[in-house]
């Protein structure tokens, strides 16, 4: 149960609420609060269809068993599109980084969802990640070319360079995503770790 | 380069202070525990975006207030005019405006201004421990170089996390391979560190040398010797210390997973002050330290002002008590240099006539600057 005392006197069913709604991810007690009192003020109706929604969700979405996105099916909908390019895969670290990359429209090849990053502190090596899957789907397939799309984190970075490691000695192209000043940004407002990686990574013309 | 203004909102002991320093000395003087210090504390922070002394920047809130705040107009000699502004927040997270604009990151601060701090605990630049000397020469090279800063928190989380991989190998003997990929990181963030550290020193040794040759009427040679946790070839560009340092941690290999900790690196770098040959830590005495800080941080001034090409600010916290007639002339005859200084001092006995007259002198009272005497000048207190 949470620590703060107020709670002491609430019903035991809504102090359960609020405790679960602080669980989420950026929801501190306050908001869990705020949340639950009006979820008790709404109509049955409306509260109902936010349960069954949660309800749905965990029991219809899992993880497409070529790629590792989320889908409602066995195969999602970019696996499935047969005008993908098959030959080009883009690796990312989670789900959101593939809506980000299919929001610009310009990449036409199919993806890898790591489903995370390396990181020991928090117990995750690369034998967590969709790794085993992504190698398999490399001896199968007809991919030429491996972009490593992971975020240019410290532990973005050294999961693309285990993954370059793994990967290049099969005889693939492989590449990393350029990290460096915003599109259309100003010199004057980029911020002196961007501009320090732009001058590193600067490229011939 | 000077402050022109500077502003305290709900600073430590200061509800709100706006201060209108001179160019050349300005003398805070008040009983212990006033908020002298404090102030010093404030330029501080818009210079490296770090505290002197808070363990937490929340520290630097004044009670029951919800932000702190810190601004100044700056001038330098080839940009102008260029205002800071900081904010700390009871979150730990600070906030960067520059001239008006907000910034994402909190380094953009480094190097807008440019600053030299020596209060009497630098005196354990010389006689603490090794985290002490590299947290000096963290401090002082961030200042001068933006892409320090930024190496150095990506080597420290690299150095986390590396740490944490080798803990879990000596606890289950099963290798993923991904130690390779954290050593790469290490090799990327810490060579650099290295590189800069050793430039700096040598930099550094030399003039400290000949500052403290005057300090000691010429009875002592200063020598400031920079001890890599990685051993490193003589002279050697980038390159040849990245490869020192793989072959190093090549070396250690198996011992590091034995021990579950990184072994090599800068995380083990540290500073040795010799005083005609023999080490001022062990050997030195109280005297003699202190002097080698001074030699230090005149040192410092002498380097930071050829890199950035006009005088930084020298901060003074309370250290002319702790020096000899001779050393406190020679910090005098600085001060009346071209910099300006903010200084600390219970009292102004210390101070000869002349150099009172030329300065600005703010007496400060609880969080509060009251204008006294001849000395006054233009201080708003809007508390």
């Amino acid at each position: 149960m949470s620590g703060i005392p107020t709670m002491l006197h609430y019903a035991k069913p809504l102090a359960r609420l609020v405790a679960e709604l602080e669980k989420l991810p950026g929801i501190g007690p306050k908001s869990a609060q705020r949340m639950a009192f009006y979820l008790l003020r709404i109509p049955r109706e409306e509260a109902m269809q936010l349960a069954h929604a949660i309800a749905e969700v965990k029991e219809k979405i899992g993880f497409c068993r070529e790629c590792f996105n989320f889908t409602d099916q066995e195969l999602c909908d970019i696996c499935r599109d047969t005008r993908r390019d098959r030959s080009l895969l883009c690796v990312v670290s989670e789900p959101r980084d593939l809506m980000a990359m299919e929001r610009t429209n310009e990449f036409r090849g199919v993806y890898h969802v790591l489903q995370g990053v390396i990181s020991p502190q928090d117990g995750i090596g690369p034998d967590v990640l969709r790794i085993r899957e992504l190698q398999a789907r490399l001896y199968e397939n007809e991919i030429q070319e491996v972009i490593l799309a992971t975020n240019p984190t410290i532990e973005g970075d050294a999961t693309a360079f285990y993954l370059a490691r793994l990967l290049k000695p099969l005889g693939l192209k492989v590449t990393r995503i350029a990290h460096g000043l915003p599109a259309g940004g100003d010199l004057d407002y980029a911020d002196q770790a961007t501009l320090v990686s732009a001058l590193q990574w600067r490229r011939e013309m | 380069m000077h402050l022109q203004s500077l502003q305290l909102r709900h600073f430590r002991n200061y509800n709100e202070l706006l201060l209108k320093p001179g160019t050349g000395l300005n003398i805070l003087v008040g009983e212990n525990a006033q908020g002298k210090s404090n102030v010093l504390e404030a330029i501080y922070l818009l210079a490296t975006s770090k505290s002197l002394r808070a363990s937490r920047d929340s520290e630097m809130i004044q009670n029951s207030a919800g932000m702190a705040a810190v601004g100044a107009e700056v001038i330098r000699e080839r940009e102008g005019e260029i205002s800071l502004e900081m904010a700390v927040l009871p979150s730990e997270k600070k906030t960067v405006r520059i001239n008006g604009m907000k910034r994402a990151r909190v380094i953009d601060l480094l190097g807008q201004l440019n600053a030299v701090f020596f209060g009497a605990l630098d005196l354990g630049i010389v006689t603490a421990e090794p985290s002490i000397r590299r947290r000096y020469l963290n401090l002082e090279i961030s200042q001068i170089s933006p892409k320090y800063c930024f190496d150095l928190a990506r080597f420290k989380k690299t150095l986390e996390q590396r740490n944490r991989l080798l803990r879990d190998l000596r606890d289950r003997p099963y290798r993923d391979g991904s130690l390779d990929a954290w050593n790469e990181q290490l090799f990327r963030f810490g060579a650099p560190l290295l590189e800069k550290r050793r430039f700096f020193v040598e930099r550094l040794s030399p003039l400290a040398e000949k500052i403290h040759r005057d300090l000691s009427d010429g009875r002592e040679t200063l020598e400031i010797r920079y001890l890599p946790g990685v051993p490193l070839p003589e002279g050697g560009d980038l390159l040849a210390i990245d490869r020192a340092f793989r072959e190093e941690i090549e070396r250690v290999g198996e011992e590091e997973i034995r021990r579950g900790m990184t072994l090599v690196g800068p995380q083990r770098d540290d500073l040795q002050f010799l005083i005609n040959g023999a080490d001022a830590r062990l050997f030195g005495s109280q005297g003699q330290q202190r002097t080698v800080v001074l030699s230090l941080k005149l040192a410092e001034f002498r380097l930071m002002e050829e890199y950035v090409g006009e005088p930084p600010v020298m901060l003074l916290d309370d250290v002319m008590s702790d020096l000899d007639d001779l050393r406190k002339a020679h910090l005098l005859g600085w001060m009346q240099r071209r910099c300006q200084t903010f200084l600390t001092c219970t009292s102004l006995r210390d101070f000869p006539e002349e150099i009172l007259a030329d300065s600005h002198i703010y007496h400060i009272s609880a969080g509060t600057v009251l204008p006294e005497g001849t000395h006054a000048n233009s201080v708003l207190n809007g508390s």
